[in-house]
């Protein structure tokens, strides 16, 4: 278990600001609009960066009295990373191996079995594709088989049948360990989570389990301008109302987080059950025309 | 009726009195206490002893880390640009140098008194230090960071790699210049007061460099490598105006260069208790 114990620290324009936050064994999945506090939150988790206020427990451990202990244990793997390109496959798991103080190799072997890269053992880096380096990035993190493991967007660039290995990994992983994953779309993960947080403009607006997360989180109105490529990127049946606007376009749209940053809650008084009923998605109709929060985006 | 049940119920009480009496089983004594606890205490133990073992360990996978180890896996990094650009500069120092006069360079002539090898080499180490201290992919570099190692130990090890591998080619080229003056025949090399020469300013800007990165960040240890560099410049003139001994510029290069061994060592323990990573953060710039 981890607890995040008013956790404070800035973040731009605004600030990753938590009171109390406990993380339990099994599979967290993040969630929240791009620029939420996920990645600085993961962060923080794996002790790259400290906070600015408030203490992280990892059980009993803290990140400045046992930071090799603590590291010795922990698995990560960041959003974006360039690997050494010049470097074989089997090449810099070894180093990266050897610098976590794993220096059988049979623990690398076996991963690249689990994550069918065997094949590209003595390729470089540099000649793989997008999606195989994403997934020699997740094997990086489970190289020593650490206790906690924090992933920030682990399945960018993989194809579907790459997410669903990497999936069923993890959540094989997850049922003796305590792993967080940001994620952008709750599809593929809703079913394999057994928690869920949402993080909004860096704050918790829900914790709790997958159950509480289908039927807790009410529906909310958000409103605001968007891009257009955004409002390209938006579902249709989330969509409200939308009109040009110089800086973009307007929108209102339904969903139980906020998709997109810059948007902000409508008034739920007035316009938030008028829109929901609307579209048919009152208290009452919901679970059954939303059977799972997939459906929503973010 | 009522007198009835009240007659029954007192001859069933009579005739359960003594099957009851027997039944009723008198309080535990003390010893029958202690027998208790004492069969249950080994269940405590165990009990005890599954929940020390929830706290959070050291990774069972993981060695106990090691300056060794490490510097071997940063040897294993591959480090190519690195190798082949000192291999580079080394091979225009050597021919850059003149046999028959090894202080006197072809291009600058007297220019250097000192010859090139001590003005370039700190040169080279320095760059190479700033280029080699961490990886410049901020995800990399975060992945490379979640290790048991105390953080700056690792940064140590690089540098100290890469410390070697400039040194190791000054090294060799020193023996080939020392091979060709020896062919050329016009002139005896002084090959220990020249190897010392740059090896005593390579040492101290380095050693220099290390010492303060670990203390005030990358930006002041590159200002105090410079002016240490700087500094032996003038400290050169000046001994080659006042004509100093060459025995006594011998001792002050090898000065120099046990110095820079003791600031590496230094650097060495201190990256070794710089565990808090807002630490390592101020002293790697980060």
């Amino acid at each position: 278990m981890i607890t995040l114990d008013q956790v404070y620290q800035p973040l731009g324009s605004f600030a990753l600001s938590i009171g109390r936050l406990q993380v339990r064994r099994g599979l967290t999945l993040l969630v929240g609009a791009n620029g939420a506090g996920k990645t600085t939150l993961l962060a923080l988790l794996a002790t790259l960066e400290m906070p600015s206020r408030g203490t992280i427990l990892y059980r009993q451990r803290t990140a400045d009295r046992d930071l090799p202990l603590l590291r010795s244990q922990i698995g990560y793997v960041p959003s974006e990373i360039e690997l050494y390109e010049e470097m074989t496959v089997f090449r810099l798991l070894s180093y990266l191996a050897e610098l976590k103080g794993v220096y059988r190799t049979e623990r690398i072997e076996g991963l690249l079995r689990d994550f069918r890269l065997e094949e590209f053992r003595k390729v470089k880096i540099k000649q793989l594709s997008q999606g195989i380096r994403r997934r020699v990035t997740l094997v990086q993190s489970l190289l020593a088989a650490p206790y906690y493991l924090f992933l920030d967007e682990p399945m960018n660039a993989m194809d579907s049948s790459e997410r669903k290995m990497a999936m069923a990994y993890l959540t094989r992983y997850a049922a003796e360990r305590t792993v967080i994953a940001a994620v952008h779309e709750l599809n593929e993960w809703e079913s394999s989570a057994d928690h869920i947080i949402w993080l909004d403009c860096g704050k918790v607006r829900f914790d709790g389990d997958r159950e509480q997360w289908v039927t807790g989180l009410p529906l909310q109105v958000w409103e605001g301008v968007i891009s257009v490529d955004q409002f390209g990127a938006c579902p249709e049946r989330n969509l409200i109302l939308f009109r040009e606007h110089p800086g973009g376009i307007y929108v209102r749209l339904v969903g139980k987080t906020c998709p997109f940053p810059g948007l902000t809650a409508a008034d739920p008084n007035m316009e938030d059950a008028y829109f929901v009923r609307r579209l048919g998605l009152t208290d009452n109709s919901r679970e059954s025309k939303e059977t799972s929060a997939n459906k929503l985006f973010f | 009726m009522k007198p009835s049940i009240d007659k029954e119920l007192e001859q069933l009480e009579r005739e359960l009195r003594e099957p009851l009496k027997q039944a009723v089983q008198p309080p535990p004594s003390p010893s029958e206490t202690a027998a208790l606890i004492a069969a249950l205490q080994p269940e405590f133990d165990a009990l005890k002893s599954k929940a020390a073992i929830t706290d959070l360990d050291f990774n069972p996978q993981v060695e106990t880390p090691s300056l060794r180890k490490l510097l071997w896996s940063q040897f294993r990094l591959n480090r190519k640009s690195l190798f082949l650009s000192g291999a580079a500069v080394f091979l225009m120092l050597i021919l850059l140098v003149d046999p028959s006069r090894p202080f006197r360079t072809l291009l600058l002539g007297e220019a250097i008194p000192s010859g090139l090898f001590p003005v370039i080499t700190p040169i080279m180490l320095i760059a190479s230090m700033l280029y080699s201290y961490r990886s410049w992919d901020r995800g990399m570099r975060a992945v490379e960071s979640i290790t048991p190692y105390p953080p700056a130990l690792i940064i140590y090890s690089r540098m100290l790699m890469v410390i070697g591998l400039i040194v190791g080619w000054a090294l060799v080229s020193s023996i080939i210049i020392g091979l060709r003056v020896e062919a050329a025949g016009e002139v005896s090399m002084p090959f220990i007061p020249f190897l010392l020469q740059w090896l005593g300013i390579s040492m101290i800007t380095a050693g220099t460099a290390m010492y303060v990165m670990f203390r005030k960040g990358i930006t002041m240890a590159c200002v105090a490598a410079a002016a240490i560099y700087v500094f032996w410049f003038l400290f050169e003139e000046q001994a080659r105006t006042s004509g100093w001994a060459a025995s006594l510029i011998t001792m002050m290069d090898l000065a120099m260069l046990v110095a820079g061994a003791i600031f590496m060592l230094r650097s060495y323990y201190r990256s070794r208790s710089l565990s808090v990573a807002s630490s390592l953060d101020r002293g790697t710039g980060r």
